[in-house]
Order: structure tokens, then sequence, then C-alpha cells
């Protein structure tokens, strides 16, 4: 993913807003794949929650997992 | 001991780390770098990390564990350039009896892979790839 796109990305989004709502405005961006994840803060976040200024955000793509 | 190191982690250290008077059964996981997955051949594997994030939630998994398994516990995750054979991670539990011992190194290790945002591009004669 970061390959394909670089390490940041640009968005315009009125805030506060939904995890969710960022979430759409990536994937309209081409920038969202099938296993990733958004984190807030540096933690996991749910589609409800919230993004505020101020926070950081981060897409993270399925991590390396590996056979079991 | 929680930490991304750069250099060949000291799986001993590790093990030390999680030993106590009153802990019976020690548990250490070492992840090695395979050779080859299936009929691709590895010459190296190239790992990378969201490095705050990957250690506040391995924390965050170390408190979980500790919790559930009354253990002492310990996660080590190499980064950047690794060869085949060399180790990558290594969690290690040490609790009051074997069994939850074995129960908690194996919530590690599989907790570890799962959450911790850490990525691996795998190097090989046919060129290269994350996975």
């Amino acid at each position: 993913m970061k390959a394909r796109l670089g390490s940041e990305l640009l968005i315009r989004i009125a805030l506060p807003c939904k995890v969710k709502e960022v979430i759409s405005a990536l994937a309209s961006e081409g920038a969202w794949m099938s296993g990733a994840r958004l984190a807030v803060n540096e933690r996991f976040a749910n589609e409800n929650d919230t993004v505020d200024e101020g926070d950081t955000v981060a897409v993270v793509p399925p991590v390396s997992g590996g056979g079991r | 001991m929680i930490r991304l190191v750069r250099e060949p982690i000291d799986v001993e250290a590790v093990r030390r780390s999680v030993e106590a008077p009153g802990l019976g059964g020690v548990v250490v996981f070492c992840g090695q770098v395979r050779n080859e997955t299936g009929s691709q051949i590895t010459d190296r594997l190239e790992y990378e990390a969201y490095e705050e994030m990957a250690l506040s939630e391995m924390k965050r998994i170390a408190c979980e564990a500790q919790d559930r398994f009354r253990a002492a516990v310990a996660m080590v995750h190499r980064l950047g350039v690794l060869l085949p054979g060399e180790t990558a991670v290594v969690t290690a539990a040490a609790c009051e009896h074997r069994e939850s011992a074995f129960a908690c190194c194996r919530f590690l290790i599989d907790a570890l892979k799962s959450d911790v945002p850490i990525w691996k591009k795998e190097v090989g004669p046919n060129g290269e790839e994350w996975v």
C-alpha cells in the first residue's frame, strides 16, 4: 500500500467526523484495502469513533501475520 | 521487556527478564526467518513498523496477558533486514505452572501477529513483495 500510495496522503474532511467517514474518504481516493484498519492516536479505532482536530490518524494495512 | 530492536535479539536476556522465584514454568517462542515460503525462495526479509503504535500495542497485549494468565511476559521484535535463520521475534511467558505459561506465550505471539503494526517484505530471486 505504501509502495503504491506513498507514506502520506492529504484528504479534506470536515471535523469532527466518524472513523467510518474517514475510511470512505480514503476509499474514494483509492487509499484503502480490504483488511486495513484505521488507527487514531496509535490505537485501533472502531468505525463509530470520532476523529477531531489534532488527532493522529493512520491507515494500518494488514500486518505481517504469516502462517500459524 | 517490550522492545523493537535493530540488532540480533539476545534470546537468553529475554528469557531472564521474565524469571521470578514464584514462577515455575517459562516458555519462550522464537520466530525465525524461513528460507522459503511454499515454492518461493527467500533471500532476505525486510521488517518495518509503525513504531510508536507497535510499542503501544505490544504494551497493551502484555498487560492483557499479565492479567489473564497471571504471568510475567516479554516481547521483542527485530526490524530491518534479516536473513534466513535469524530470529525476527521472541515472546516469553513465565507463570506459576507450565500449562498457563504455554497458553500465555501462544497468546502473545498470536496477538502480536494479528495486531502489532509490523510488516515484512520478502526479497528473493523473483523480486520482492510485501506480505
